[in-house]
């Protein structure tokens, strides 16, 4: 038996053997996947209670990756900075929004990433940052402690306005509203006793006969209407033809007033040689009469005188 | 027998006709007034007379007398030429003409427009006799109105009268006192226009 052992290749192989198992572990805990994720920033306004390390990113409810870190920013101590390391291959738009979610009743929360528009260009580092920064939108509980507080502040003014409403000086008005309401009520109900309630139906009855009456009058109303309607034509027909007359009238005295300005119907000459002629006709006329008066006269003394002179002649003084 | 009927017809018409004793007409004429103006105010002014307003006696040729106290009329043998109340106007027209007062004196019938106008009135012209038509007289009474013609404002207005006693009791005696009288009344008349014109 060759009993003589190579010491140095054994050494060899051991060492070797080392190297190759720290190699193999190496290559186990090696994040294989880095080059397959990327990082990003997101920061929350609100508290990230139930957030840890390692809690899942997902995306529509799918898990895309994990929180790496957690801590406060340091430009702005109100906030919270998480970063997320999640897979080069989810779709993260300039519009994605995070979102912290409660993870049931655990007290666990994780982050969820809604998709924004689907053509949106994808997010990317602005100059100084270091990961993209995804926008974030309060959670629920974030938003019902708001909403809550409004409700609040709201249901605290209505309480003010209400306590309001009801001091001591609008109590004794309402109660004073009150009192006459009931009196008002009383008084209607005395109103409203078996009599006035027959009066009522006896005054609705007549109304009803008068209804009746005037259904009955609504046709004689029509026809007067329709009537009146055409004697309104015919006035109206009568108007027309009294302005054409109007008209008519109007134009001849247009024409009279122009030919009286041109001077063809002077009134003043007409006149000038008329009026004098006239006026010696009429003394003369005037002559005739009292002649004929006094003929007539004297004809009316003795008719017969017309044929036989029988009227017995008297003598002036000086006469034979 | 046509020629007989028309002959008989003759003869009874002409039978018994009364026979109407001839008439004298007279005329108004009043005799010449000697009246010398002194007036200035109208001697550039035209002057219209007109005819004269009378009673309808006073507008017939018939002239009349009155007897007594109220008893009237008519001589059968003597008229008026024409209406006294168309002679009158005529008459003072041509005295007012002849006395020179105005410019120029127009009567009624005329086409020219005067500046004054000269209304006249005859209220009496008519020849009296008692109840015995033993005496007679006759009376001239005339009113005078003086009107602006173009504002037919009244400038003056008078009466005047005369009465003068007839020489014979018959028509030709009153003419001649009635002719006296328009005489007297028309020279007043005349005096009392000069003096308006003053």
């Amino acid at each position: 038996m060759n009993n003589r052992v190579n010491y140095t290749l054994v050494g060899f192989l051991v060492l070797f053997g080392i190297t190759l198992m720290l190699g193999f572990t190496y290559w186990l805990l090696k994040p294989t996947v880095e080059n397959e994720t990327t990082k990003y920033y997101i920061h929350f306004d609100e508290s990230v209670l139930g957030l840890n390390i390692d809690s899942p990113v997902k995306y529509r409810g799918i898990t895309v990756g994990k929180v790496t870190e957690l801590k406060i920013n340091p430009k702005n101590t109100a906030q919270v900075e998480v970063l997320i390391t999640i897979l080069k291959s989810t779709p993260i738009k300039s519009d994605t929004v995070a979102k912290l979610t409660s993870q049931g009743i655990t007290g666990l929360s994780y982050i969820n990433l809604s998709l924004g528009d689907n053509g949106a260009p994808p997010l990317v580092a602005k100059d100084g940052e270091k990961y993209p920064i995804i926008k974030t939108e309060p959670s629920f509980f974030e938003r019902f402690e708001k909403s809550l507080g409004t409700v609040s502040t709201k249901l605290s003014k209505t309480l003010s306005g209400t306590e309001k409403l009801l001091n001591d000086e609008n109590q004794k008005q309402m109660a004073l509203i009150l009192q006459r309401s009931a009196k008002f009520m009383d008084k209607m109900d005395r109103l409203l006793n078996e009599e006035s309630i027959k009066h009522f139906q006896s005054s609705m009855k007549n109304l009803d006969s008068a209804s009746k009456k005037l259904d009955v009058m609504m046709p004689k109303i029509d026809r007067f209407i329709d009537k009146s309607m055409a004697w309104e034509d015919k006035i109206s027909g009568s108007f027309a033809s009294i302005m054409n007359s109007y008209l008519g009238i109007r134009s001849a005295m247009d024409e009279i007033k122009r030919a009286v300005s041109s001077g063809e119907f002077n009134f003043k000459d007409i006149a000038s040689d008329v009026v004098p002629t006239l006026n010696n006709t009429l003394l003369e006329m005037q002559q005739l009469m009292i002649k004929l008066e006094d003929t007539l006269n004297k004809y009316d003394r003795s008719p017969s005188d017309i044929i036989y002179k029988q009227e017995s002649i008297k003598k002036g003084p000086g006469e034979r | 027998m046509k020629y007989i009927l028309v002959l008989l017809v003759v003869f009874v018409f002409s039978g018994c006709t009364t026979v109407v004793p001839p008439v004298t007409e007279y005329r108004v004429v009043a005799k010449k007034v000697d009246f010398n103006t002194n007036s200035k105010g109208c001697e550039e002014k035209i002057l219209k007379v007109t005819q004269a307003f009378s009673s309808s006696t006073l507008m017939s040729q018939q002239m009349n007398y009155a007897q007594g106290k109220s008893k009237q009329y008519s001589y059968s043998q003597a008229q008026w030429s024409e209406p006294p109340n168309i002679s009158v106007s005529a008459q003072i027209l041509k005295q007012i003409r002849k006395s020179n007062i105005f410019k120029s004196v127009l009567n009624s019938k005329s086409r020219g427009k005067g500046d004054l106008v000269l209304e006249i009135n005859i209220e009496d012209f008519m020849q009296y006799f008692n109840e015995d038509e033993s005496k007679s007289y006759a009376v001239v009474t005339l009113d005078f109105t003086l009107v602006d013609a173009k504002s037919a404002d009244t400038m003056a207005s008078d009466t005047f009268s005369a009465k003068v006693d007839t020489v014979t009791l018959d028509a030709q005696g009153g003419v001649e006192a009635l002719n006296e009288a328009l005489e007297k009344v028309t020279k007043s008349s005349l005096k009392w226009l000069d003096g308006v014109c003053r």
